[in-house]
């Protein structure tokens, strides 16, 4: 849960009326994570950030991403070849990984861990289940396994290393009817990760503990004196978060510090706040499916009229990075040099001008949709509510939940007028973004949820994802962009850099952007 | 002549309250002989109860004596400590006898658990609860309350009304005190029951050599119960006497009033005009004289003091002044 | 006493049966749609639909509930959405700790708040009757959570005396047991190191839960040792010479806590609702943070069976709590 003004202020008090500091609660030799554990341990039931910190470290995938900005990396495969066509894709597995139960990984167990994400078909599945159909995942040997599509799909290698490999023979031994073991694996471990979870230590969305797996596959000999030893203990409140930072019981918080927790844990000689700039951007959607958004002079009135600076240097205390466009910041396709939309008063009220001209009646408020329990969501809407006000434009707030929201955005009547949210890295490539957000075959999801239809936008997108070389995509995902930023689709605000208080005994830390810098092979615990 | 078992003399005693100060008892004057009952007669609201509560040393919050005595068997109770009285006094030489037998009694304790209390702190010979207890039962059985063995582990809601009182006077008698004051132990009680508890009363304090203070509004129980009568109006005592002499020829002007109406039953007090006055407003002098139809002027100038026009009897009223000097 | 408790008991199958309809009618009536969410960011509304239909989602809510009332009948709570398992496996692994953490604040409440309200009313508009109103003023109105914070800062942090947070220490695993609760078990195990270590994770989040129930049970103790205080027997008593506080604290206490009793079977549902808070901030594995995340996603399944957990824990303290009174009341046993 992030924190609320209310509370940050009594932290703040807490922290003067407190003084100097007794408490000192590490525990030697034992990593403590407070950034929570998947609500399920399955991988193929459950993707989100939780989950990724989770799974990076118990299971391991074909390719993975390291580094900032992110790089695809080999990983259990050593190399891959694609058709010319792109439906034909070829992953050579390198040999000698194991699984937690030493039995070796083999081309069966990825077509079973692809087959049962399509089988399941949730989270994970939704990036494969248009394009790959469980029969056409084979392995003609031990160590090769073949994709044919059903169509070509570009992003398909920036997503594989969503699936993650299970242990095909023992979650098959724990399948009761038809579920696919999806009861048992919830709080098992059936990977070839890193680390392992300890048996009987999982309790549900509270913790478990992790231990080193001195079998995995990429070997130790990169981290001299690795952490054999870690327990996740899901924080819900962060303040308690933080107040386990500064007495010790706690090594790494989730990273998503309230910027104004930074100064204090700076200042603490316990720990210290990474600070990376991931690819998560911050947007606030505009419906352009109806009316009032349906006229692009009021759409540009609106991006005018956000204040982005005093957003993020006086709220966000400068922890964000400005980010015009609906693409992250440094990932290719985007324009370079795009300007986007100033905050400028002046051209907002021209541009109101000539909406209200077209029928736009500063009578009728318009609403936003913030997350209650997502502070930053209703700072934003208040900013924004002063602007408008200040131009005569009623903005009423109204606090919904993320399971409300992304029920309603099923059609553009049901949909709010405008609401907020971030979009996360599932997948570094520009279809994460505006691919998904902007073609018109994907109304009715969350992501889609502006019902923005430009045809000429729709073929671009829809050509670079039959695509699969890199340099043919680029430009066309630019040209989208732009044509999108003309029509001023949505108020795009900022590309968020990652807050994460560790602990001064933790070292080797490294961020990537997906995953938020939960992978832990290459850390180690200072004495 | 034996020392009075209790004497009270010019008692007075107020309460501050919300409204200001009442002086609830104005001018008390009792005496009540050894081996003898008192009746101390007054409407409801007169201060008998405050006057009970007085003797006992249980004036409520806000109360006050300002002046007076209560000489007990020779000593000033009003000078005893709170502890001195709780050891010595209360429950040991002076017992009690309530009015309500079902509300003294608390409705979630066994009867055995709530009569032992008092011989626990008064009755240190009896080591044990089991001691206790026999002493109780011999008590329960001298009152003639029937299973007396059982009703030590019953709950008073399981008792009729007369059942109830006979404990409560048997708890009165297993300290063995010198003196019991009873308030109005009968008036909750059927006439019947009444009559019984009344015997049993005067059987008793002959037989254990008790005095009584008993307090009523009801002058047909005092003609059967009591050796002598104070009369109190208004916390004010009028007028005291032998029982038979002072009914037969009462001399204040309020007892006569009171005889006058219910000769035999003083049950309504309405054949008097007018209302007893409120202490809050209390007139000066003799409270009785705005209702009275012998008033003069003097009345309401006149401190109260007691005359004896005749041997025994005492008055207070301004009629007898010139017949006699003062007590 | 047995026909008592059975007639109360199968009084209760119908009001469970009303707070079901009413809950199922709330949950279905928010359009929150779980289907959605379990979908992922990237599923097309034909990935929904599949969902939704495997979730039974896409039938009419009669039957929907019908189904519902023909599992419950079997005991069977169905799965959670999001976890995967049974609900009645998490509600079993997770009620002990709150039962643990409702008890404790309970008994705290209990064993400070009936003194507390003794002693201000036997000093009646006196020093400590103010100060000791002023504080349960302050108990009802102080929010949890800053309350949470500043014990947490004082003696998690400042003083170091006690844990921050959770159930145990890093590095403990609480013992298999019958019961479930880690201070039982521990015991059970002759594990002293784990029962210390539990009891001192109990405290913060206890104390914290019984602010306001001992605030409550202050007041009422008071009130009501004011009421019986008036009553004749201790009139009575005063005047037979039995000392005033075993008077008090005898006679006059057990008249008082009938309506003492009342309030703390009230409580107990309130604490399990503030339970809410206090396990969210001290991170206690109860189902307080269970139902909180399962609103937050939508998990009907979840929603209904904690609905039903709580409608059923109120019905049996209900129940104690009449027991508890024929107890203390002999006049309401001879009644039957």
């Amino acid at each position: 849960m992030r924190l609320t003004r209310r509370e940050a202020a009594t932290l703040a008090f807490a922290a003067l009326v407190a003084g100097p500091m007794r408490g000192h609660a590490a525990t030697p030799g034992i990593l403590v994570r407070s950034d929570g554990q998947p609500v399920n341990l399955d991988p193929h039931q459950i993707f989100d950030v939780p989950m990724m910190g989770f799974a990076l470290n118990v299971y391991d995938g074909l390719y993975r991403y390291e580094n900032n900005p992110p790089e695809l990396k080999p990983w259990l495969a050593e190399s891959h070849t694609v058709s010319e066509d792109g439906l034909d894709w070829t992953f050579k597995l390198r040999g000698g990984a194991k699984f937690h139960d030493g039995a070796p990984l083999t081309a069966e167990d990825v077509v079973f861990s692809f087959r049962r994400v399509l089988a399941i078909g949730k989270a994970p599945a939704s990036a494969f289940l248009p394009i790959l159909k469980p029969e056409n995942v084979t392995a003609p040997d031990e160590t090769t396994v073949r994709f044919r599509l059903e169509k070509a799909y570009g992003p398909f290698l920036a997503a594989i290393p969503i699936v993650a490999i299970v242990n095909a023979k023992l979650v098959q031994a724990n399948v009761k009817g038809d579920d696919n073991g999806t009861a048992w694996l919830a709080t098992a471990d059936a990977g070839s990760g890193a680390y392992s979870v300890v048996a009987g230590s999982v309790t549900p969305s509270e913790k478990l503990d992790l231990e080193r797996f001195a079998g995995h596959f990429m070997g130790w000999s990169d981290n001299p004196s690795p952490i054999n030893k870690v327990a996740m203990r899901s924080v819900k409140e962060t303040s308690t978060g933080v107040l386990g930072l500064m007495n010790g019981s706690i090594d790494m918080t989730d990273s998503y510090l309230p910027t104004d927790q930074v100064e204090q844990i700076q200042a603490s000689k316990v720990a210290r706040v990474e600070k990376h700039p991931s690819m998560r951007t911050f947007i606030i959607r505009m419906n352009n499916g109806r009316a009032p958004f349906n006229n692009l002079n009021l759409r540009k009135a609106f991006a005018h009229a956000f204040n982005y600076d005093g957003f993020i240097n006086e709220i966000l205390k400068g922890y964000a990075d400005r980010d015009p466009t609906p693409l992250p910041n440094g990932i290719w396709g985007y324009p370079k040099g795009a300007q986007g939309y100033d905050y400028d008063l002046d051209k907002a009220r021209d541009y109101l001008k000539k909406a209200q001209a077209e029928g736009f009646s500063l009578r009728t408020p318009v609403k936003i949709h913030i997350q209650s329990q997502l502070e930053q969501t209703n700072q934003a809407a208040q900013l924004f509510q002063s602007d408008l006000a200040s131009l005569g434009v009623r903005l009423q707030i109204v606090a919904d939940t993320w399971a409300n929201i992304s029920t309603n955005v099923a059609a553009a009547d049901s949909s709010p007028d405008m609401w907020i949210h971030w979009v996360s890295t599932y997948f570094v490539d520009p279809e994460n973004w505006i691919g998904q957000m902007y073609d018109s075959q994907f109304h009715g999801t969350w992501k889609a949820s502006s019902f923005y239809k430009n045809p000429k936008v729709d073929e671009l997108l829809r050509r670079a994802r039959g695509l699969v070389k890199q340099e043919e995509r680029a430009p066309l995902y630019e040209e989208a962009t732009k044509l999108i930023m003309a029509d001023c689709v949505d108020v795009w605000i900022y590309n968020t850099v990652e807050l994460r208080g560790v602990s001064n005994r933790v070292g080797g830390y490294r961020f990537c952007p997906v995953g938020g810098g939960g992978e832990m092979r290459w850390l180690q615990l200072k004495a | 002549m034996a020392v009075d078992t209790l004497a009270v003399t010019g008692l007075k005693v107020s309460i501050q309250g919300d409204e200001g100060t009442a002086r609830i008892l104005d001018h008390i004057r009792l005496h009540l002989a050894p081996g003898r009952i008192l009746g101390v007669v007054g409407e409801s609201g007169c201060g008998k109860s405050t006057l009970i509560r007085a003797i006992l040393g249980i004036l409520p919050e806000g109360a006050r004596v300002e002046a007076g005595e209560v000489m007990f068997e020779g000593e000033n109770l009003l000078a005893f400590s709170e502890a001195e009285l709780n050891r010595n006094v209360r429950g040991s030489r002076i017992s009690f006898i309530p009015q309500d037998p079902y509300l003294a009694l608390n409705p979630l304790f066994t009867i055995g658990q709530q009569l032992t209390e008092t011989l626990r702190w008064h009755a240190p010979a009896l080591r044990s609860n089991a001691q206790r207890r026999a002493r109780l039962v011999e008590l329960l059985r001298r009152v003639q309350l029937p299973d007396a063995e059982g009703a030590l582990d019953r709950y008073p809601h399981q008792f009729s009304g007369g059942q109830r009182q006979r404990l409560l006077i048997a708890a009165a008698l297993a300290c063995s005190p010198r003196l019991v004051i009873a308030d109005e132990p009968t008036t909750a009680l059927d006439v019947t029951t009444q009559q019984q508890i009344l015997v049993l009363l005067r059987e008793l304090v002959t037989e254990f050599g008790l005095s009584m203070l008993f307090v009523t509004h009801d002058l047909g129980v005092v003609a059967e119960l009591c050796d002598a009568v104070c009369v109190i109006y208004s916390g004010q005592t009028v007028e005291s006497g032998p029982t038979a002499p002072l009914l037969k020829a009462p001399l204040h002007p309020y007892t006569r009033a009171l005889l006058g109406c219910h000769p035999e039953r003083s049950e309504g007090f309405a054949g008097i005009p007018g209302a007893v006055p409120s202490p809050l407003r209390a007139p000066p002098g003799c409270r009785f004289a705005p209702r009275c139809a012998h008033a003069r002027p003097a009345c309401s100038a006149r401190a109260p003091h007691l005359l004896t026009p005749e041997p025994g009897r005492q008055v207070d009223c301004i009629l007898y002044e010139q017949d006699t000097v003062p007590a | 006493m047995a026909g008592f408790v059975l007639r109360r008991a199968l009084l209760v199958l119908p009001s469970l049966f009303g707070l079901l309809i009413v809950t199922f009618l709330l949950i279905r009536m928010v359009p929150a749609d779980p289907a959605a969410a379990l979908a992922g960011d990237n599923a097309t509304p034909a990935q929904v639909q599949a969902i939704r239909e495997q979730m039974g989602l896409d039938q009419p809510l009669p039957a929907q509930f019908l189904r519902y009332l023909g599992d419950v009948a079997r005991l069977d709570f169905g799965n959670s959405s999001y976890s995967s398992r049974p609900v009645a496996l998490d509600i079993r692994e997770r009620l002990p700790a709150t039962l643990e953490l409702t008890f404790a604040a309970l008994l705290i409440a209990t064993v400070l708040g009936v003194p507390l309200g003794v002693i201000a009313a036997v000093h009646h508009n006196r020093w400590p009757d103010f100060l000791l109103r002023v504080l349960s003023v302050a108990g009802i109105a102080m929010a949890a959570f800053w309350l949470a914070i500043m014990l947490q800062m004082l003696f998690a942090m400042r003083l170091g005396w006690l844990p921050l947070r959770g159930q145990l220490s890093v590095g403990l695993t609480a013992p298999d047991g019958p019961t479930g609760s880690v201070l039982l078990d521990s015991l059970i195990a002759g594990r002293l190191d784990i029962f210390t270590d539990a009891l001192r994770h109990l405290v913060l989040p206890a104390v914290t839960l019984s602010l306001g129930g001992l605030a409550t049970i202050t007041r009422f103790t008071r009130a009501g040792v004011l009421e019986t205080l008036q009553k004749d027997f201790v009139g009575y008593g005063r005047a037979v010479g039995v000392p005033r506080r075993r008077l008090v604290w005898i006679y006059v206490l057990r008249n008082s806590v009938v309506a003492t009793v009342t309030q703390i079977g009230l409580l107990f549902g309130g604490l399990i609702a503030g339970a809410v808070v206090v396990e969210s901030i001290y991170d206690w594995p109860g189902i307080g943070s269970y139902t909180v995340q399962a609103i937050l996603t939508a998990d009907s399944k979840v929603m209904l069976a904690v609905t039903l957990l709580i409608g059923l824990i109120y019905a049996v303290v209900n129940i104690l709590t009449d027991m508890v009174h024929a107890l203390i009341d002999p006049r309401l046993r001879d009644e039957g």
